[in-house]
């Protein structure tokens, strides 16, 4: 192994020991954990400087640090889709979080399909809701995998065997989420949240001042190599304009669809907290994803070749400044993965022990017996993820982008159910079924943006569309 | 919780607070000026806060058995009774978002989408930035301060 390569992955792999030190050293420090709120949703403590950090590493992934920057570098301008996702999700965040974090906390809720089920009383709709949130979730752990994966590739210089070491990453990630539960994910992420945003920023803005001494600079030399990347629909055609409108929309409302971003909600202390943290996590996507998007550009500008386009960021900072720099940047990288993937594990593992074990066959199981099987779930689903690593590889944006479109059709029950009072379980679970129908097919038949739109949309209008006639339905059948 | 009981909790909690704020008053009458002023602004201030923009139930609540305890022991009871019902379900219903934070909402939503076709250009340039790029890194941050605004004017 060259020096080069010895000393970024040493970096890489110090970084992830202390992470896992924190994690493991956190589940020592509160090894009597009595309840299952205390292991799901660290009981509700959490002030504004943890959760904001938290939830921050939990929404921002392997795909914000890797997949935005090869997105750029394939598509061009259609990437700017993805500060549209975030940030238009903390503005509905900022208005609906609240409402959901005081229910939550009144109710004692634990996860979305908790929220679900006392807001309809419907152990099927529960069901559905907590099959789809598992189900959409493992290709988005495989995929933080496969981003760790590539980090390892690239800081070793392709001599060490990838993909076998971040699954053992995986396994210590594992390891802290079993014993110490929230409170672990939360402090670790902590630790990750803050390196993520100080190396994407940081190394960011260092390459783009370098090479082309500020933003007109790149713009000028990407309009020169390839004018297409700048404006919509990009290069080939691919990304025209109903696309991009149709993702911002989409994806900008279905952002609190996703079960592990709604479990971070319920961790917060108050509502104060949770409002807070939607500033700040806006600002934490304005001073660092922003950036990383442009590192496509600046690897099309160079002409940097690239295994694939998911090694834009860290291609270029190696190039750019050496083996310690890179080491860093692709810990960040690192952290950005784990982080999510260990927010991701604990969410799938309650929802599994609490929505589709106890509140379905044992309603008696105690707080201890809960905290058990959650555990149990955490080590099976992350035998699972590691065997979907190793045996489906694929692009990471097209899994995000099935997995937006399944999740987000719980969209009308989770938001519309919250101020529409008279919505009942049959609306929703038909609207449910037809729209989650519909994103199968259309997604099997014609890929994932039939006629230019996407698939969210299509889902989410016959989604509606089905639970409008149902209700229209079971209004004239009741008047009678 | 139905609209009716919604709204009688919110009558119930206006008169209460209006009530319980003279009652401290009257209490107050006879201690110096300064105090009874710091008090009377102090009490006003935590109780509008309080339950006019409900922020944090168990805050509320705290301050709430501060300012009984205050009171004559007769006058607890009934105002107990009043403020627990209203505490307990006006809070829940008043974290919802307000008019006009919703209707920012739907700006930023418009300003994303809707210019899109004007501002898709590769032929102007501002400050060396392609139309495009510049109108939505602009946007991201005009987003991230329109909530940074939205919540600084709840405070």
């Amino acid at each position: 192994m060259e020096v080069g390569a010895l000393v970024a992955s040493s970096i890489v792999f110090s970084v992830i020991a202390f992470s896992v030190f924190i994690g493991l050293l956190v589940s020592r420090l509160r090894v009597k954990i009595l309840r299952a709120d205390t292991y799901i949703v660290a009981g509700r403590t959490l002030g504004t400087l943890v959760f904001f950090l938290n939830s921050a590493a939990v929404i921002y992934s392997g795909y914000t640090f890797l997949g935005t920057a090869g997105y750029s570098y394939k598509y061009g301008a259609a990437t700017m889709f993805v500060w549209g996702t975030s940030l238009l999700g903390y503005v509905v965040g900022y208005l609906i979080a609240p409402r959901v974090w005081s229910l939550a906390k009144k109710h004692n809720l634990l996860t979305l399909s908790d929220f679900i089920m006392w807001r309809y009383n419907s152990k099927t709709l529960m069901v559905l809701a907590a099959v789809i949130s598992v189900v959409f979730q493992i290709p988005y752990v495989q995929l933080q995998i496969q981003a760790v994966s590539i980090i390892i590739d690239t800081t070793s210089y392709g001599s060490l065997p990838s993909l076998h070491l971040s699954v053992i990453v995986f396994g210590l990630v594992i390891l802290y989420v079993f014993l110490g539960g929230m409170m672990s994910v939360a402090l670790t992420n902590v630790f990750f949240g803050a390196l993520m945003l100080a190396t994407m920023f940081g190394g960011s803005w260092a390459i783009i001042l370098k090479y082309f001494g500020g933003l007109p600079g790149l713009y000028e030399a990407v309009s020169l190599v390839s004018p297409a990347h700048l404006t919509l629909p990009g290069p080939g055609n691919l990304r025209p304009e109903t696309w991009f409108i149709s993702s911002v929309i989409g994806t900008g409302i279905g952002f609190w669809c996703w079960s592990q971003r709604v479990q971070t909600l319920f961790t917060a202390r108050d509502v104060k907290v949770v409002k807070k943290g939607m500033v700040l996590n806006s600002w934490y996507l304005v001073l660092g994803s922003l950036w990383v998007t442009h590192m496509g550009l600046v690897a099309l500008a160079l002409g940097t070749k690239l295994r694939s386009s998911d090694y834009a960021f860290i291609t270029l900072v190696g190039e750019a400044f050496g083996p310690v720099v890179l080491g860093l940047v692709a810990a960040g990288g690192a952290a950005a993965s784990l982080s999510t993937a260990a927010g991701l594990l604990l969410d799938q593992a309650s929802t599994i022990s609490r929505n589709l074990i106890q509140q379905v066959f044992k309603n008696k199981l105690g707080d201890k017996e809960l905290i058990t099987l959650t555990r149990v779930a955490v080590v099976g689903l992350g035998i699972i993820s590691t065997i979907l690593a190793y045996l489906s590889p694929a692009l990471l944006v097209d899994l995000l982008l099935m997995g937006y479109a399944g999740v987000t059709q719980l969209l009308p029950g989770l938001f519309i159910g919250i101020f529409w009072k008279d919505l009942k379980k049959y609306e929703v679970l038909s609207g449910l079924v037809v729209g989650e129908v519909t994103v199968l097919l259309m997604a099997t038949l014609w890929g994932q943006e039939p006629f230019s739109i996407h698939l969210i949309i299509w889902g989410l209008t016959a989604n509606l569309a089905a639970l409008l006639i149902t209700y229209v339905a079971r209004k004239t059948l009741t008047s009678y | 919780m139905n609209d009716y009981s919604y709204k009688t909790a919110n009558i119930v909690a206006k008169i209460a607070g209006e009530y319980t704020a003279l009652t401290i008053r009257e209490k107050l009458k006879n201690r110096g000026k300064n105090k009874k002023k710091s008090f009377n602004k102090k009490l006003s201030l935590r109780f509008y806060k309080g339950l006019a923009r409900n922020r944090d139930k168990e805050r509320d609540l705290n301050s709430l058995k501060t300012w009984f305890s205050v009171m004559k022991k007769d006058r607890v009871k009934t105002f107990n009774l009043m403020l627990c019902y209203s505490v307990g379900d006006v809070l829940e219903e008043s974290v919802g978002p307000r008019k006009y934070q919703v209707i920012v909402g739907l700006v930023i939503f418009v300003l994303w989408v809707a210019l899109l076709p004007l501002v898709n250009r590769s032929d102007i340039k501002v400050f060396g930035i392609p139309l495009l790029w510049f109108y939505y890194v602009s946007l991201s941050i005009a987003t991230t301060l329109a909530l940074t605004i939205m919540y600084l004017a709840e405070r």
